[in-house]
């Protein structure tokens, strides 16, 4: 699997490594140089073991059924999901919450690297950014499924109700996050392909402001939510800060298992310091997620005031409608679950870690999703009970953009791994090719 | 030479199943109508407050063709806007509300709002007496007639917030309040994200999650840009206190068909109007006052009115009937029955 | 994860003319290449299970099978929304049509000697005339309560002064005081044509408009079809709607403790 010899460029033969005349010649070159690697990523994208090509064709099958399951429901409309007007937001958006928690979790490995000098997670943060470059494709994806609209998508261009709507600035943060880790991703990457050391100027500051930046995108996509009067359970100051805590859980769990995999299907070597460090991570912000969860309710069931009948809906079952009590409790099970695990002595245990990671990713995908976004809309502002329950053809949608969102982070982990390793250079600096 | 024959057999056989794959997984869309995307001149259309008067005349007329398309109707599509000195508000009195769902419907009908799947801007909530706790209203009550003596109505509908929360989380200023208070979605604009649905604390809002049915027999073809012209798939709707018609002075289709005259519109701003007698004289109140919405929709109640027929205060003090033979004390039968409802005014 | 096809490759030469290691898309077996160098499967397989993927999303039938039943509103009886006034009230002086003439009260009463229209006011067990009429207007129970003894075709304020049938109102809030006010100040009643004050196309339903003078009562009517919006469960699978007690409020602590003792299922 390691003997594989790197591709060498055509280039070779056609373009010998000039000494660049001038700027622009130095740009061409520069553009063409880069062209050639995106085609060989491209190219390296297709070539894989068995293995890898069964995992893509089943992404490919599953994102072409979503595919095909929203083009039925670009034709007929939102029809086809479970949604209502008594429950207007469903997993379209609940998927998009935990989503956006998965991009921000990226920074837990940006913190330590460049402002504790944490030398074991280095490595690490490339992966963490590829996961959040595809984390904000699929947060997009979501959210266009969600429009009623998507062909009026221009709109936003040209009247843009910024500083007012939240929606608006959820837009801006989301995108530039997505232009920020694509730019360091990219520069890093491209560096290490080209073999030369990068600029501190050139992504050091976008760094640093990634760092910023991926707080202000939980913390918008919280504010979403948090500042509606019209849906008391979720009208209040804690979501922002349980969004994060429960997003720097989930996104570094994922991590966790994603580097084992890497560890195994690949030559990269990862630090096994680098697993245990994010192990703290993960722990910590699960105890802090579960400490505000705790928090929230609380407020909600000792306060017993009538705005706590989402929540009572949520955990008991509201006038004879029990749609999430199952699922709440499966997630709180889970989590409690996965943090005792994280505490137990003899925690250093990579399965046991592994089991914790999945708990915690599913419990918390389930608290977001049936556990946030649903139950706000149950009992409606006039007090109407009506269930959600998503359909075929909304649930492929989903799943289609969760294929989607993991192809692109195969296909991204897949090219880096080489040009980390160097098996994938380039040949115009003359570098010799390792064999 | 063999090896390179299969692997360009291979390399085209995946390629064209591929391509097959994706053909299949987009046919559905060989299913979009004509019109159900917008065509050019539809697409380049400006949000309403940029729209000139030409671009308005021209927007007008695709809409009466797009009417007379899609059912088959000539209608009379306007642009009517708001007037000076006019700030519009509504009052319903509780007292007199006998839920019989006629305003609910009325409003569809005027406004051609969709039959299936349904869709209305009014709902009437029968409300146990001794609380204003919306939770605790039924909105799918049946009994054979109404009103059901243990209960009162409570309509709801749009209140026109004058500090609404629906179009400030709008991201791209679909929606907005008018000079006249009443708060309006461009039709051609919405991109149907449903922010707004989420953010009405009255749920006032509507989302078209299909195109809307209308039986062409029932299409009411006197229609506004702002208000019940049919909706477009996929974007959202609203009370608009019948704007085409307000706007031009006269009452909204709620308060006509109401049988037992409990709601009352009017511009608070002029001093005798109705609604402002009632706001000066009755004991008013809003739903969720604690929101802050500052609502234009107001609920009011009667005095207690003497039941039975007595003298009232401020009526001819205790003249005997003409009639000799009224025995002094009887009780009155049948008076008061139903609360409110039963006193004979 | 990369193949090792390049180096197991029994044409490794030819492959290195190109930039990437493998030219074949989506069908790299490398893995599955036999040590002859003869390539099997995975090419045709992922072919094979797009092409499956085709057929199965082809079978899974277009657009229109995924929308639900929209259900919709039940149909009702259209005129039920009419916008006319309630009653029509009789105009000044009355008109009836009797045995085929159109007949003021007068035209009868006139012949009733004076003694006689006397008794023609008393009670309702004892009157021989028009005994349709139901009156069910409280203690105001004497047909002499709002009409003239002497002239019938005019009713009778309180102290005997006759006035019109269609100034009915006057009579009204002889005893009604407030709700008069209340309609005097449009604050009660109903307002048609238009909202604007003073306006021609404006006017006040009177009280006979909508209240029946011998049993004001509004009758009870039966509502219009409730919500049917979409993906509702049909009436007969909505839970029945909490009746719990609001008070006395003691009985709203008993219901809590049975509710915790059956526990939240």
């Amino acid at each position: 699997m390691q003997s594989h010899a790197p591709p060498s460029g055509p280039a070779t033969s056609t373009r010998p490594a000039a000494t660049p005349e001038s700027t622009r010649e130095r740009w061409a070159a520069g553009a063409k140089e880069y062209g050639v690697f995106l085609f060989r990523c491209f190219r390296l994208s297709f070539v894989g073991n068995r293995t890898y090509h069964l995992w893509m064709l089943g992404l490919t099958v599953v994102a072409l059924l979503g595919l095909n399951a929203y083009c039925k429901q670009f034709v007929s409309g939102l029809v086809t999901t479970g949604m209502t007007d008594q429950v207007s937001w469903g997993m379209y958006i609940a998927n998009f919450t935990f989503l956006v928690g998965m991009a921000a979790a990226a920074v837990m490995l940006v913190i330590p690297v460049y402002i504790y000098k944490s030398k074991e997670l280095h490595d690490l943060v490339i992966f963490g950014e590829l996961l959040a470059v595809s984390s904000i494709i699929m947060c997009l994806m979501f959210v266009t499924v969600d429009l009623g609209r998507p062909d009026r998508f221009h709109h936003l261009f040209l009247r843009f109700n910024w500083p007012i709507s939240m929606l608006t600035w959820d837009v801006l943060v989301l995108n530039g996050y997505l232009l920020l880790n694509v730019h360091i991703c990219g520069y890093l990457i491209f560096c290490a392909y080209q073999g030369r050391k990068p600029s501190r100027l050139f992504y050091i500051p976008f760094v640093f402001l990634a760092i910023f930046w991926a707080v202000s995108i939980h913390t918008v996509t919280a504010f979403l939510y948090s500042g509606l009067v019209a849906r008391p359970f979720w009208n209040s100051a804690v979501v922002a800060p349980r969004f994060l805590a429960s997003a720097f859980a989930a996104g570094p769990a994922f991590l966790i298992l994603t580097v084992q995999v890497i560890r195994r299907a690949t030559a990269y070597q990862v630090p096994k310091q680098a697993l245990q460090t994010l192990r703290n991570v993960v722990t910590v912000a699960l105890t802090i997620h579960l400490f505000l969860l705790g928090s929230e309710l609380f407020t909600e069931f000792y306060t017993d005031s009538a705005h706590a009948a989402s929540a009572k809906y949520l955990f008991f079952g509201l006038e004879g409608f029990y749609g999430l009590v199952p699922w709440i409790w499966t997630s709180i099970a889970m989590n409690l679950t996965a943090i005792t695990l994280l505490y137990l002595p003899g925690r250093e245990n990579v399965t046991r870690l592994n089991v914790a990671c999945v708990l915690m990713i599913l419990g918390i995908w389930i608290e977001k999703g049936m556990g946030l976004i649903v139950p706000g809309f149950v009992p409606t502002p006039l007090g109407e009970i009506v269930e959600y329950t998503p359909t075929l053809n909304e649930t492929l949608v989903c799943l289609g953009i969760w294929a989607g969102g993991l192809l692109i982070y195969t296909i991204l982990v897949r090219v880096t791994v080489p040009v980390l390793t160097g098996e994938l250079r380039s040949d115009r600096n003359g570098i010799p090719e390792p064999k | 030479m063999k090896q390179t024959r299969r692997s360009f057999l291979r390399r085209s056989a995946a390629a064209a199943t591929g391509l097959a794959a994706v053909a299949a997984a987009l046919s559905p869309l060989r299913e979009l109508e004509e019109g159900q995307m917008p065509d050019l001149e539809g697409f380049l259309q400006k949000h309403y407050k940029e729209m000139s008067e030409e671009e308005m005349v021209r927007a007008l007329e695709r809409i009466e063709a797009r009417v007379e398309k899609d059912y088959g109707v000539r209608a009379q599509v306007s642009d009517v806007r708001a007037q000076d000195g006019v700030e519009f508000v509504y009052a319903l009195n509780l007292s007199r509300c006998i839920g019989c769902r006629r305003c609910v419907h009325a409003c569809v009908a005027e406004n051609n709002q969709s039959r299936a799947p349904e869709i209305q801007y009014i709902r009437v909530l029968e409300m146990p007496r001794g609380t204003l706790d919306l939770e605790k209203g039924n909105h799918h009550y049946d009994h054979p007639t109404v009103p059901d003596d243990d209960h009162y109505y409570l309509p709801v509908q749009c209140h026109q917030c004058a500090n609404p929360p629906c179009t400030k989380v709008c991201p791209v200023e679909a929606t907005w309040t008018e000079p006249d208070g009443i708060t309006v979605i461009d039709y051609d604009w919405c991109i149907g994200c449903r922010y707004c649905e989420a953010a009405c604390p009255y749920w006032a809002r509507r989302f078209n999650f299909t195109k809307p049915e209308i039986p062409k027999e029932e299409v009411n073809p006197r229609m506004s840009y702002l208000s019940n012209r049919p909706r477009p798939s996929g974007v959202m709707e609203k009370c608009t206190f019948c704007l085409h018609k307000t706007r031009n002075g006269e009452l909204p289709a709620c308060l006509e068909v109401c049988p037992v005259g409990a709601r009352k519109f009017g511009n608070v701003l002029d001093p005798e109007s109705e609604v402002r007698k009632i706001l000066e004289k009755k004991r008013v109140f809003v739903l969720k006052e604690e929101a802050n919405t500052l609502p234009r929709f107001f609920y009011y109640f009667d005095e207690r009115y003497a039941a039975g027929g007595g003298p009232e205060p401020g009526g001819a003090p205790n003249h005997s009937l003409p009639a000799d033979d009224v025995p002094k004390g009887s009780a009155p039968a049948g008076s008061g029955e139903h609360g409110e409802h039963g006193e004979g005014g | 994860m990369i193949p090792d096809s390049r180096s197991s490759s029994a044409a490794p030469g030819e492959d290195r003319t190109i930039d990437v290691p493998s030219p074949e898309p989506a069908s790299s077996g490398g893995a599955n290449r036999a040590p002859d160098g003869t390539q099997r499967g995975p090419g045709f397989f992922v072919a094979f299970c797009l092409l499956a993927t085709a057929l199965w999303i082809l079978g899974t039938g277009g657009a229109s099978n995924v929308v639900p039943d929209l259900g919709g509103t039940p149909s009702f009886d259209r005129a039920q929304l009419t916008t006319a006034s309630p009653r029509t009230p009789l105009a000044h002086p009355p008109q009836l049509f009797l045995n085929g003439f159109e007949r003021s009260c007068e035209d009868c009463h006139a012949t009733f000697e004076p003694g006689e229209r006397a008794a023609a006011a008393r009670s309702e067990s004892e009157r021989v005339q028009h005994v349709d009429i139901v009156i069910s207007h409280g203690r105001n129970d004497r047909c002499l309560g709002c009409h003239h003894a002497d002239d019938r075709n005019s009713l009778s304020l309180l102290d005997g002064t006759p006035i019109r049938f269609d100034a009915a109102e006057q009579l009204c809030r002889e005893c009604h005081g407030l709700v008069g006010r209340d309609w005097e100040a449009g604050t009660h009643g109903r307002t048609h044509g238009s909202w604007r004050t003073g306006s021609p196309e404006q006017s006040r339903l009177t009280c006979t408009e909508c209240h029946d003078p011998h049993s004001p009562a509004f009758p009870r009517i039966a509502p219009l079809p409730g919500p049917n919006t979409l993906r509702l469960p049909p009436p007969s699978e909505r839970p029945p709607h909490s009746a719990e007690p609001l008070w006395p409020r003691s009985a709203i602590e008993a219901s809590r403790v049975n509710d915790a003792s059956r526990g939240p299922h």
